[in-house]
């Protein structure tokens, strides 16, 4: 047989050394030959068997997961930062104008809000190329 | 553990290699299959169904496999319990085969071996020896002479304790060396 044998504790008594060898006798060649065969077939069918791999499909789940969040954040996001963001820009510029006693704070306000918004559109997007397996391309 | 075994297990994990788990199958299959063939009592087809189970369960809980013990003890544990799970469902289907049992009328012990190079002739007296045994005798014996299992690891993979699998050795040697002294040197 192929698997090989290594010492066992159950072959301590040297009065069975004969009994033991006729129990992990070797096989004659020509039946290994024919179980080389058997054997692939049988590795064969295992594989076709295979359920999908769980480490696969929790992937799959967790594209599919930030293909949907990160699609409607990104969407969201963008509005956001088209519409909104641009209104907080006036108004920030509105409330500078009317405070122009500290314009430097106002300004770096506007800039972390602005930028901020623009983190969080990238990121959005980030995932949505993630969850539609877009990055694989440039990785491979 | 074999290290080729543990770099298989590693990319199977790692990566889903599927080629890396046809190899761990390939390599170990027959033992699993030699073993369930043996425990359902020669039925080969039933018991390459259950080798396969064993193999898609070891595959879905490779993830939990420590590494302790041999991969091929891990192995043939879960064909045990796989064995023992289809027994219970469907106790007909492994019903003791019509091998003698301990108790039964054994085979006469050769007397005389004219041709200790007939292997066909002692595969003969080695089959019928091995049929006198109890279905635990000739699981423990599969386990600890053919599989080259120590007790210790007979005792995982069957789940049962270090001293029943002693004691089921022992009893089982005893037989085997009683019907097969005509094989014994001098």
């Amino acid at each position: 047989m192929s698997t090989s044998h290594r010492s066992s504790d159950s072959t301590s008594d040297p009065e069975d050394a004969w009994l033991e060898k006729l129990l992990r006798r070797d096989e004659p060649a020509a039946a290994s030959a024919a179980r080389d065969d058997d054997s692939t077939a049988f590795t064969a069918r295992v594989l076709a068997a295979l359920p999908p791999p769980p480490a696969a499909v929790r992937r799959r789940a967790g594209r599919q997961r930030a293909f949907v969040i990160g699609g409607a954040t990104a969407l969201g996001a963008i509005i956001a930062w088209l519409c909104g963001g641009e209104a907080m820009v006036e108004s920030l510029h509105e409330v500078m104008q009317v405070a122009q006693s500290a314009p430097s704070w106002l300004q770096a306000a506007e800039s972390v809000v602005v930028q901020s918004l623009a983190a969080v559109s990238a990121l959005a997007m980030l995932c949505f190329l993630r969850g539609r397996d877009v990055l694989r391309l440039f990785r491979s | 553990m074999d290290s080729d075994d543990i770099e298989l297990i590693a990319r199977v994990l790692a990566s889903d290699d599927r080629q890396a788990f046809g190899t761990l199958v390939h390599r170990h299959q027959e033992a699993v299959r030699a073993f369930l063939t043996r425990l359902a009592r020669g039925d080969h087809a039933r018991a390459d169904d259950l080798a396969q189970e064993t193999f898609i369960q070891a595959y879905r809980s490779l993830v939990r496999f420590q590494g302790g013990s041999q991969f091929r003890t891990w192995l043939l544990g879960i064909a045990y319990n796989r064995f023992r799970s289809a027994a219970r469902r469907d106790p007909s289907a492994f019903a003791a085969a019509p091998a003698a049992d301990a108790d039964d009328a054994p085979p006469e012990p050769v007397d005389t071996a004219p041709a200790h190079t007939a292997s066909s002739d002692l595969q003969h007296d080695l089959a019928a020896a091995v049929a006198t045994l109890s279905p635990e005798q000739q699981t423990v014996v599969h386990l600890c002479y053919r599989e080259g299992l120590s007790h210790s690891e007979a005792s995982c993979v069957l789940d049962w304790p270090l001293g029943s699998v002693k004691t089921h050795l022992l009893r089982a040697r005893e037989k085997l060396r009683h019907h097969l002294r005509a094989w014994a040197p001098g």
